[in-house]
């Protein structure tokens, strides 16, 4: 690898001691352009990103292991474990002697839940890519038994560095779809937010305009010279289930809205524009309203369909009626 | 599997291990024989009584300070052990330390030789307490340790669980014969065993010694005697390889 990226800088008439990854990746996109999927283009990497790590070498010429627990199955665990057993004993010795002086564990440092709350354990899979080794719950279970153990003495701080390199940091986990959505401006300069709500084969394209006066534009796409206000809905139910969402964010009167119906009947178009609403909403109201909306079930596509018809049953569920002879 | 003790009997004509002993020739001084070549080396080592000087490692009262004649309730006592017995006092048996010595210098002297030879030691264990101190003595002598739950196919199908041809142990010892239940023996006696690997057992009065080839009579639950044992084994693998070093540079 290293003498390729000096073949490589000797070419593109760079210096291959200041080379990085970035200018290999472009030199190699421009002396290989490509219109295959990024998957299938040419690269080049240094071997550790190609090569999964390998076991190394287990035992020497004359048979005897390179590991102390190499018969226990599970070395590098072992010794990993070993290692932190040791750490508790340094840890309660240090603790011990301190106590006899009178001195108590620096509260800004100890391992207390606040220091690990933005992490959590190494789970199995992490830990057998970590040690190469193939890992039993029980293994795994004796393993954390020992990490928590460790972590709770009161001068855990003072090892740190090994507790952190079994914790995985996750990011607030983001949900696919983003916690809203960026609205755009019309000519006029009010902000506007669109969204396509489907429930039951009924679909239902929603624009909520912010600073408005509570008008209701609703048409069918079919018939798109001919819009109607909330009389487009003939039933009472299906028009409180589109009021709804305005009601609990408290935008009654505050946002106009332009629908846009087709497919499904009335009930499941009703459905399509609340989930839709609810969607365009989010843009407009503040995070806790945004989490209360959720905890409700605004924010909750509802995915049920219509069953499919069984052979040798009358409909999805109900049978023939049953003939005794 | 007294192979080990029909080997130290082989030079001499007595009766019992004791009178075996007492037909060789007495120990090297310390630091190793001037006269060994490495080509004679390993069989020399097996003239002399105490090639290692083992004997100098610890005394009766040594023992006795670590709490090693204290045995279990004497209604607990395992009748094959009741040889190893000196008496009871107050319900509770003692081991006779007389026959601990001589058992305990026979085990580390075949340890030490074992050792010697370049072989490959393994400690085995399954109590809690004592799992870290015998891990510890295993990376302390370079050599190898197993206190997890014990699969009986490591010793019997070893390139079944290993998947590769390997080297099994050439001496196991134990400083604590029972499993983590305490009342089950620990299987790796068997397996041992089974596969003809010599084994040493610290057993206490509760204790089967009857599989163990260097059975050692000795108490196996206070954490001082086990410090003191895996001590004493730690020192005579490291003198061992310590001679051997010395008689191949000679």
């Amino acid at each position: 690898f290293d003498i390729g990226v000096q073949h490589l800088a000797n070419m593109m008439g760079m210096d291959h001691t200041t080379m990085t990854q970035e200018d290999i990746d472009k030199s190699i996109e421009y002396l290989f352009p490509s219109g295959l999927s990024p998957a299938a283009r040419p690269m080049m990497k240094p071997p550790s990103e190609i090569y999964p790590r390998q076991k190394e070498a287990e035992f020497d010429a004359q048979g005897r292991p390179y590991q102390p627990f190499f018969y226990t199955l599970t070395p590098d665990l072992h010794m990993r474990l070993h290692s932190l057993r040791d750490n508790i004993e340094a840890v309660t010795v240090f603790g011990e002697r301190l106590k006899v002086q009178g001195k108590r564990p620096d509260p800004e440092q100890v391992l207390n839940a606040a220091r690990l709350a933005d992490s959590r354990w190494i789970n199995i899979e992490e830990l057998s890519k970590l040690t190469l080794e193939k890992l039993k719950e029980s293994d795994y279970n004796d393993f954390i038994n020992v990490l928590d153990r460790l972590t709770s003495l009161p001068f855990s701080y003072r090892v740190k560095d090994e507790i952190f390199s079994y914790r995985i940091f996750e990011e607030e986990t983001a949900s696919k779809t983003e916690a809203f959505i960026a609205p755009q401006y019309d000519e006029e300069g009010r902000a506007f937010v669109e969204y396509e709500g489907r429930r039951k084969t009924a679909h239902a394209k929603v624009r909520v305009t912010k600073p408005g006066k509570g008008l209701v534009t609703i048409r069918h796409k079919d018939f798109p010279n001919h819009p109607q206000d909330l009389g487009y809905f003939f039933g009472l139910k299906e028009r409180l289930q589109i009021m709804f969402p305005l009601q609990f964010t408290k935008m009654l009167g505050l946002v106009d809205l332009d629908i846009t119906c087709h497919d499904g009947g009335a009930s499941g178009q009703a459905g399509a524009v609340r989930y839709a609403l609810s969607m365009c909403l989010r843009s407009f109201v503040e995070k806790s309203v945004v989490d209360d909306m959720k905890i409700i079930g605004l924010l909750t596509q509802d995915i049920r369909v219509k069953e499919r018809k069984q052979y040798g049953k009358v409909s999805a569920r109900k049978s023939y009626t049953w003939k005794r002879r | 599997l007294k192979i080990c003790r029909v080997l130290l009997n082989q030079h001499g004509g007595g009766n019992g291990v004791a009178g075996a002993l007492r037909m060789m020739s007495t120990s090297p001084h310390a630091g190793g024989v001037k006269n060994t070549t490495k080509k004679n080396s390993l069989e020399d080592s097996l003239k002399y009584q105490d090639y290692f000087g083992l004997q100098r490692l610890f005394t009766v009262k040594d023992l006795f300070d670590a709490r090693v004649h204290l045995g279990h309730k004497a209604t607990a006592l395992e009748p094959k052990m009741t040889e190893f017995i000196y008496g009871t006092r107050f319900g509770q048996s003692i081991i006779d330390l007389n026959q601990t010595t001589v058992l305990l210098r026979q085990a580390l002297n075949f340890a030490a030789h074992i050792a010697y030879r370049n072989g490959i030691i393994l400690f085995v264990c399954r109590q809690p307490q004592l799992v870290h101190m015998v891990d510890r003595a295993a990376t302390e002598c370079k050599e190898y340790s197993h206190t997890k739950a014990w699969k009986t196919d490591v010793f019997t199908a070893p390139n079944l669980t290993f998947g590769q041809e390997i080297r099994l142990p050439d001496l196991v010892i134990m400083v604590h014969t029972k499993e983590n239940n305490q009342y089950g023996d620990h299987r790796a006696i068997i397996d041992a065993a089974k596969v003809g690997i010599p084994t040493i057992g610290i057993v206490d009065t509760d204790c089967n010694p009857n599989l163990i080839t260097y059975p050692v009579p000795g108490n196996d639950d206070s954490i001082v005697s086990t410090k003191l044992y895996l001590n004493l084994f730690v020192k005579t693998i490291n003198i061992a390889k310590q001679q051997r070093a010395l008689d191949n540079s000679s």
